[in-house]
């Protein structure tokens, strides 16, 4: 080729330079593709791991959220929510962001039971243009939001209208290009009861309309066009420290009233005077509480007839306590309130546990929903249910843990206690929507989950106790396979026999054959072997071997020169001497695959737990976990705290030997 | 393969010293050759018979003919079961080795990173069992799951997943994906690195484009590879179980109600053992079919390296 350029004419010479121009663009362009390739494939191995990642963020993110957020689907990350105290009660009140009064910025607020309701209403002498449709005729309806309002919208022929009444078969409706702010205003519903119904005549048409003052804009006949919409009253949080715990029968003569730029029920005290109104935060169970050491210090039982009981109760702190005289054992009359009742058994008397009244001050009241799974303990013979506040089982601390002991004991009665703050030197009060309020959250995990799921029991038996089976299991499946393989993969790949290739055939032909068909007889000989509910079933057929382990370290044995062994027989060393000190030693990655494999084959085997294994002292985690997920459906965040602890071990042997499990699946498949 | 001999004259013909290290190899191999007896072969033997007889457990079990195999022509859990394994065989298996396969090219091209992206493909499938299906579980959850949480974030109503009969199976799929991608990414990949790099450079001389490429150089050469992990993968998908147990006992409306967990349900619920050591056999003879169809239609397509060169 060559020599023949050195003859072509110059035309033709810078045709060929041409070419070489063009092949660098070519390179080019392949560089291109080489580029589009690469983004192509981090973008399908980014979404595959997106796939692959999220479901196991979502456990673990799960696992470390508190209850309420479990149901929150805005939340993604664990947050614990922000609280303040209400008063001097133990209660804390969760807080919220919402916008400020006055639209500038955003306040700190605390909710409260009221709401309220408003309509959008149009102004009657604005309207023109009312059409009649027939009812069958309208398209879709839907709700129309026009700035802060809501319009009950309709379609028809394609166009939008504002549905404002209906006469007999037909509904009136206005096109909605007709209605802007100017004309459409948002009235309060406890307003609009108040104002007086006119009829309007507008075209042949007649509409229910309300003559209402509206700020600003005067007397105006008003039409009913929009859907309820609630909202939210709320106050600064400041306010939160006037609250007063008082029980709900101390409240009289409910009234709604105008407060703030709202509205709220609004009370008195039975025994306070009637101008100071209050108003009404939180209405809900409350139970009184005392700490254990103060009941075991001061609390005695005594026999029913011991006692001789005051007609009135004694309120202490809100909690109510039948109170009586009890003649004591030195003949001093001692005044003492019933702690706790024991039930009346048949054939002795009623006995109760009572203190002096005088350490009754230390009463708390805790709300009943804070009190979760009290345990027993005995005070003076007499058993008390008694809570632990720093246990972990006080997942959402919406009680005060600075103003009550570490360890309570629940005595008297639960009661209907209200959380009230005076509304006469409320100033500031207003509504806002739902939308615009934003919980306050700080960031947090709630790591006593973990320990939570751990401590519940499932059956008779706890997390801890699978956990126990699985690793004994475990164990001696491992063992059963490093003896059982090595020896039989040993004999597989270093000895000389009639017949060896025709077992390893064998040996290969097992390593596919699915393992349910041999199910139901292996059952029946480990019945009658009366190993049914033991754990003997989930190991015992490890020192038997293990197809696809023999034919590993089948290949393993292979690999190592026959020399080395030669040698030590030749120096005298038994066959067994050579196999420990000389082969095994060469193999450990050979062994550390087996151990990987057998660890996780035992550790996920859920169809032969849910075959043999009946009662949960017996269960392995994988089981246990399915049981788990019977009992707790619906506490997500311990599911998934438990299920994140079941999947720990794997995850954990897999990063730290992570060579011996790829090394294993790539042998299976080079096989093929 | 087999040279028949016969043993005996075998035997007596060997010098003592490779009849000891017979020996010494019999009594090697003796924990697997007995295990194989009473845990596998015996086993094997006697589900075949109890699959014509009545046994219930407590019972001592009677050879009641083909009184099984009647009942189970006229099972309608039988022929849902075997629908759904049907449908969940067809779902998993090729979607997931063509999403593997994908997923390992794009690894195979020294991209940055491989072994990050292989631990992340490759963790679920050690994770695998109950803790996943628990997990996922809650992804589903229609009400506060992962999936729809997202969904409604894009004003989109998810649909129930786990708990609407139409939607039940193709979760369980997407579990099967899942778990099941990872351990044949691995085997893809050690399967590209072991196709000689010079079989690409002589096509690149030739002027061969990608697709040339992959359909005559690397489709071919890992052809064997592609062949075990659909054997595998239709084996295992034929024995899934974990996610019917746990999560969706089956339901809705049996929607799920995999072949593995029928016969749980008929050997250890309703204590049918006879009968469920028939459903196991017909199980074991469908895979022995199929995997013989692809046996047979690979054998026609997979290219072994030691054809040519022996």
């Amino acid at each position: 080729m060559a020599n023949r350029i050195d003859t072509l004419p110059a035309q033709k010479i810078s045709g060929a330079l041409d070419d070489t121009k063009q092949q660098k663009r070519f390179t080019l362009s392949l560089s291109a593709q080489r580029f589009v390739r690469f983004m192509l494939s981090y973008g399908f191995l980014a979404i595959g791991a997106i796939f692959m990642l999220f479901p196991v963020f979502w456990m673990v993110t799960a696992a470390l959220k508190p209850t309420w957020q479990i149901t929150s689907r805005d939340i993604w990350i664990p947050s614990f929510w922000n609280k303040t105290a209400a008063g001097d009660s133990v209660r804390l009140l969760n807080l919220w962001f919402a916008p400020a009064e006055d639209g500038e910025g955003t306040q700190e607020v605390i909710l409260f039971g009221s709401k309220r309701q408003y309509v959008t209403m149009l102004q009657a002498e604005t309207l023109s243009n009312i059409v009649a449709i027939p009812k069958d005729q309208v398209g879709t309806f839907e709700v129309i939001p026009l700035e802060d309002m809501l319009l009950n919208g309709l379609k028809w022929n394609n166009e939008n209208y504002v549905l404002v009444g209906a006469d007999g078969d037909n509904l009136l409706a206005v096109p909605q290009a007709q209605i802007d702010a100017s004309n459409a205003v948002v009235v309060p519903k406890t307003q609009i009861r108040e104002g007086e119904r006119t009829e309007i005549q507008a075209g042949d048409f007649t509409l229910q309309a309300r003559k209402l003052d509206i700020e600003d804009r005067g007397t105006l006949d008003l039409i009913e066009a929009g859907p309820n919409i609630e909202l939210s009253t709320v106050l600064p949080a400041s306010y939160a420290q006037n609250a007063i715990l008082v029980p709900l029968s101390e409240l009289d003569d409910k009234k709604r009233l105008p407060i703030g730029d709202s509205e709220a029920d609004q009370y008195t005290l039975v025994n306070g005077s009637p101008d100071e109104r209050y108003l009404l935060i939180e209405q809900a169970d409350w139970r009184p509480v005392i700490g254990v050491d103060v009941l075991q210090q001061n609390a005695f039982t005594i026999s029913a007839a011991e006692l001789e009981a005051a007609a009135e109760p004694l309120i202490v702190n809100g909690a109510s306590f039948q109170v009586g005289t009890y003649a004591g054992e030195d003949g001093q009359p001692q005044e003492v309130a019933i702690v706790v009742q024991q039930e009346i058994q048949s054939g002795t008397d009623q006995t109760m546990l009572v203190m002096p009244v005088e350490f009754l001050d230390t009463v708390k009241m805790v709300l009943s929903s804070s009190l979760l799974e009290p345990y027993p303990v005995n005070v003076d013979s007499t058993a008390v249910r008694v809570k632990d506040f720093t246990h972990p089982s006080v997942e959402e601390e919406n009680i005060d843990l600075t103003q009550i002991p570490r360890e309570v004991a629940i005595i008297g009665q639960r009661q209907d206690m209200t959380l009230i703050i005076p509304a006469n030197n409320v100033q500031q009060l207003y509504d806002v929507f739902n939308s615009d309020l934003q919980r306050n959250l700080t960031i947090s995990f709630q790591v006593q989950n973990f320990v939570r799921a751990m401590i519940r029991k499932t059956g008779e038996a706890t997390f801890l106790t699978f956990f126990q089976n699985s690793t004994l299991i475990a164990g001696l499946s491992i063992i059963g396979h490093l003896i059982s393989c090595t020896m039989v993969g040993y004999a597989f790949g270093r000895m000389r026999a009639p017949g060896k290739n025709f077992l390893f055939g064998i040996v290969l032909a097992t390593m596919m054959m699915p393992g349910f068909i041999t199910v139901i007889p292996v059952y029946r000989i480990f019945r009658d072997l009366s190993m049914v509910d033991t754990l003997w079933p989930m190991f015992l057929r490890t020192f038997f071997g293990n197809a696809f382990l023999i034919f590993l370290l089948r290949q393993f044995f292979s690999t190592i020169p026959m020399e080395l062994e030669e040698a030590a027989r030749i120096d005298g060393a038994s066959r067994l001497q050579t196999f420990i000190r000389i082969l095994l030693p060469l193999l450990t990655p050979a062994l550390a695959t087996i151990v990987i494999f057998t660890f996780l084959w035992s550790w996920n085997n859920l169809f032969d737990a849910a075959i043999y294994l009946n009662s949960p002292r017996n269960y392995t985690v994988a089981i246990g976990l399915r049981q788990f997920l019977g009992m707790y459906q619906s506490e997500f965040n311990l599911l998934m705290a438990a299920a994140t602890i079941v999947m720990l071990p794997t995850v954990l042997l897999f990063f730290f030997a992570q060579r011996y499990f790829i090394e294993g699946i790539t042998l299976t498949g080079m096989k093929g | 393969m087999l040279r028949v001999t016969n043993p005996v004259t075998a035997w007596k013909a060997m010098p003592p010293i490779r009849r000891q290290e017979a020996l010494t190899f019999y009594l090697w191999i003796s924990p697997w050759l007995i295990g194989f007896l009473i845990w596998q072969l015996w086993p094997l033997i006697q589900s075949l018979w109890l699959s014509f007889t009545n046994y219930r457990i407590l019972n001592v079990p009677q050879f009641i003919g083909l009184a099984n195999i009647e009942k189970l022509v006229n099972d309608a859990d039988f022929w849902q079961s075997l629908r759904v394994t049907l449908g969940y065989v067809i779902g998993v298996v090729p979607i997931g080795s063509a999403i593997a396969l994908t997923a390992a090219m794009a690894l195979a091209q020294k991209l940055r990173g491989v072994n990050f992206w292989r631990t992340v493909y490759f963790l679920p499938s050690i994770v695998s069992g109950v803790a996943a299906a628990v997990m996922w579980w809650y992804v589903f959850n229609p009400d506060n799951g992962l999936i729809n949480s997202a969904l409604a974030s894009l004003g989109i109503n998810g649909p129930g997943w786990l708990s609407d009969p139409y939607w039940a199976l193709p979760s369980v799929i997407i579990v099967g994906w899942w778990s099941g991608i990872g351990g044949q990414v691995v085997i893809y990949l050690a399967g590209l690195k072991g196709i000689p790099q010079s079989l690409y450079e002589s096509a690149d001389i030739d002027g061969a484009d990608g697709w040339a490429k992959f359909r005559n150089i690397t489709l071919p050469m890992l052809s064997p590879t592609i062949y075990f992990n659909l054997v595998v993968g239709i084996i295992g998908a034929f024995q899934v179980f974990d996610v019917a147990f746990s999560i969706t006992e089956g339901g809705p409306n049996k929607a799920t109600q995999v072949y593995i967990y029928n016969v749980y349900q008929e050997a250890f619920l309703n204590q049918n053992m006879g009968y469920a050591s028939l459903l196991s056999w017909v199980l074991f003879i469908m895979i022995m079919i199929l995997t013989l169809i692809v046996t047979a239609i690979s054998r026609s397509r997979v290219y072994y390296e030691s054809e040519v060169e022996g």
